[in-house]
């Protein structure tokens, strides 16, 4: 059995030239071809906590992209001599159409305080507070209305 | 009739080229034969192509401790912001606080899903777009800070140019 030929793509080789014939990643991808897929979303409800970490992280990218490459380009643009002052930049924001500004404005409000409230409650966690699960499933329910709060006030005020 | 063991693989070793390492004697009989004598990392090695390297750990505990202080430190940067308005003193540590954090904070997912060595390339144009959009960053918020009415202005500018009470 150890020294068995094996069936290598339909060849019939020693296994020695399996070895030699074929690459890791060849291998690799041979066994990717007939294995089945382990059932996730489908089979299991989402925990709370990764729901909360993935809006955390996703809500971390968009505002670091958003904050990053605004303020890159500002400086940027200030070498150049494009740079976009806050009198220009408010007109521009003011000559949007109202069906673009406000649902932005929303949109940044919540990605932010989300962000914000969420973070708060992961320093929280660094520090030993919160821990237990009846903890986290009412922090849970208080970051949200906190953020609503939050979001609302700095979108309508 | 032969056993998997040691001593069967190095009768098997003398008919493989005279290169052939201890693992590639081993697995000159099948890949699921037990390798004694391997490392840990050797034996998971003929399993997958890459295996992530722990980063030293008093680097990782140093690159935390900073990430959490910059993190404690933006909540009362962030509430004077929000709270009271434009501030020259705020807006300036604002402005060296926050590409920082953003700069840990993007680190993270560069770890988590471009390591370095399954995603070389992927991971060495990611850091290096970070580390350059970062220091812009940092320059930028100088520059809206000294040149123009400062980050918290600027922004509450934006965010207020339809009001009809806006006073430029």
């Amino acid at each position: 059995m150890l020294l068995d030929t094996t069936r290598c793509f339909g060849q019939t080789i020693g296994l020695n030239s399996f070895r030699s014939v074929t690459t890791q990643a060849e291998k690799a991808k041979h066994a990717k071809l007939n294995r089945p897929v382990s059932p996730h979303f489908g089979a299991f409800k989402p925990p709370t906590s990764m729901i909360y970490s993935g809006g955390n992280r996703i809500s971390a990218l968009i505002l670091s992209f958003t904050g990053l490459a605004g303020t890159a380009l500002l400086g940027l643009g200030s070498t150049i001599g494009y740079y976009v002052d806050a009198p220009t930049a408010a007109s521009v924001a003011a000559a949007l159409p109202a069906l673009i500004f406000y649902p932005a404005k929303l949109f940044f409000s919540s990605v932010f305080s989300y962000h914000t409230v969420e973070g708060v409650r992961r320093l929280l966690w660094r520090t030993g507070f919160l821990l237990s699960p009846q903890q986290m499933r009412t922090s849970g329910y208080v970051v949200l209305g906190l953020v609503a709060t939050l979001a609302s006030y700095l979108t309508f005020f | 009739m032969f056993g998997v063991t040691a001593t069967s693989f190095r009768v098997l070793g003398r008919q493989l080229p005279m290169r052939a390492t201890r693992v590639g004697a081993a697995l000159a009989v099948s890949p699921m034969t037990r390798a004694s004598g391997l490392s840990i990392r050797d034996r998971v090695s003929m399993l997958h192509t890459s295996i992530a390297k722990l980063p030293s750990e008093k680097s990782a505990v140093v690159h935390e401790n900073l990430d959490t202080y910059v993190t404690i430190s933006l909540i009362p940067l962030i509430g004077v912001s929000v709270f009271y308005g434009p501030q020259p003193i705020n807006d300036f540590l604002l402005g060296i606080a926050f590409p920082i954090h953003a700069y840990f904070g993007i680190c993270q997912p560069i770890g988590d899903y471009v390591r370095a060595d399954r995603y070389p390339k992927l991971h060495f144009l990611f850091t290096w777009m970070l580390k350059i959009g970062a220091a812009l960053a940092l320059y930028g918020c100088y520059i809206i800070n000294t040149k123009d009415v400062g980050i918290t202005a600027y922004v509450k500018r934006l965010w207020n140019s339809r009001n009809s009470a806006n006073t430029q």
